[in-house]
């Protein structure tokens, strides 16, 4: 099959399908509620009993607000990352997540509101809408997953060794540098908190504030971003540690367990499925902000940690060249 | 950014910093704009006083080669372009002077020779 057709599968089914599906389900609750009674059933408390009430057009709104932007963003993942590099399970899984969300809701919400509607008397029982469409979005999400192309697989490359710096026994030498997530990934971020605090708000009106410590939600996502997407990492005669902006976490390396350095090419999305601390598809830890150059650190044990940082060759030189004076000065 | 120290040199642990900074700019390593860690990380790092990173910091600013502001720390000036063309250059007349058979001693008097003129 050629690469034109796995293009036009992958941009079928991680983003026009999904986005056509929200668009459908929108239509069809918009048309629903512009008929249905003044409130209808919008919550659920435990026992599947009728907790809240509030406007059928809830339902559209809900349908808008979370399907087209989701649709939208992991398509466009999806779709940019298997232009740059061969589809891998991560991207296909990103890439699936719309098509989940919009089966589940479309689903779920607009059955809901159609057999509320249906009879005089709000039926509580019409929350059986949302197992169904979760069971009818996990059953097209796994159908979906074979009608994309066929992941390949992420090999372990060994990176590209890089020649110690020559150290003296007296000699003190550190390398610092910043590693920073480029400010178009910021944005992504930015526009992703601005939709949760949305939607968290919507949420919390809806119930007359009695949610209000949903509200938190949008303030830790904002403090896992801070300590996920700015880092300094330093190397020195203990080994090698990064700190991320708010100071937790911090990772350290102790120069003891290193077994050596060497740079190595990242791609984030299909390697490592996304962006901050991750664990990669070829068994590896990393602190991954963007694609391209990054340093491997190869610990003893055959485990590593991999950051993506500029000026990466010259960390690897120093861990390298500290490593290799460690054990010159351990045979002595 | 890799900074070198040897405590067993004669030259100031100041001076071998600010070169150290000075070989990073000429490398292209170091951009306009780029801040350079903070001193406390520095000397915690190479295991000296803080005083020393700074003092390495003010040399480097008193050659314009960074901005010392209050709150964002030492951050990289546009001078740094010049050091990675004199970095560029160096490389291309030390290969010049060894197709010559020209020592270095032979060179760094020619060097001098030049800023004396």
């Amino acid at each position: 099959m050629t690469s034109a057709t796995h293009g036009i599968r992958v941009q079928l089914v991680t983003l026009v399908i999904p986005l056509l599906i929200a668009l459908v389900a929108l239509v069809v609750t918009f048309a629903v509620a512009s008929t249905a009674p003044g409130t209808v059933i919008v919550h659920w408390g435990a026992g599947g009993r009728a907790n809240g009430y509030g406007s059928p057009f809830t339902y559209p709104i809900l349908i808008a607000v979370i399907c087209l932007p989701l649709d939208a963003i992991f398509g466009a993942i999806a779709i940019l990352s298997s232009h740059r590099t061969p589809l891998t399970v991560m991207t296909k899984i990103i890439g699936l997540v719309g098509l989940f969300i919009t089966v589940l809701l479309a689903v779920g919400l607009g059955g809901s509101l159609v057999s509320q509607t249906g009879n005089a008397s709000l039926d509580p029982a019409s929350i059986v809408w949302l197992p169904i469409g979760f069971g009818v979005a996990a059953v097209l999400t796994v159908g979906a997953w074979f009608l994309l192309p066929k992941a390949s697989k992420v090999s372990r490359d060994k990176g590209t060794p890089v020649a110690p710096v020559a150290l003296t026994i007296d000699e003190r030498a550190s390398w610092i540098h910043s590693a920073t997530a480029p400010a178009s990934l910021m944005w992504g971020v930015v526009g992703f908190l601005v939709l949760i605090t949305a939607i968290v708000f919507f949420t919390v009106s809806q119930r007359n504030g009695a949610l209000w410590p949903v509200s938190f939600i949008p303030t830790l996502i904002l403090l896992v971003v801070l300590s996920n997407f700015a880092w300094t990492i330093r190397v020195d005669a203990r080994g090698v540690r990064m700190r991320s902006s708010i100071g937790i976490p911090t990772i350290t390396v102790p120069l003891s367990t290193i077994e050596s350095a060497s740079v190595i090419d990242v791609q984030a999305i299909a390697q490592y499925g996304g962006f901050g601390m991750r664990w990669g598809l070829n068994h590896r830890f990393g602190v991954i902000l963007r694609s391209g150059e990054a340093l491997e650190i190869q610990r003893r044990g055959g485990r590593s940690v991999v950051v993506t940082v500029d000026d990466a060759t010259s960390a690897a030189a120093l861990i390298n060249g500290l490593v290799d004076r460690a054990s010159t000065v351990a045979r002595l | 950014m890799l900074l070198r120290i040897d405590p067993a040199s004669a030259v100031p642990l100041f001076e071998q910093l600010a070169a150290s900074v000075r070989s990073d700019a000429s490398r292209g390593a170091l951009r306009a704009g780029d801040r350079l860690p903070a001193a406390r990380g520095v000397a915690e790092s190479l295991d000296v006083n803080v005083h020393t990173v700074l003092r390495a910091y003010q040399a480097l600013r008193d050659e314009g080669l960074v901005d010392l502001r209050r709150g964002r720390g030492a951050v990289v000036t546009d001078l740094v372009t010049h050091y990675s063309e004199l970095g560029e250059a160096i490389p291309r007349l030390v290969s010049t002077a060894k197709e010559l058979g020209l020592g270095v001693s032979t060179l760094t008097a020619m060097i001098r020779q030049e800023y004396g003129s």
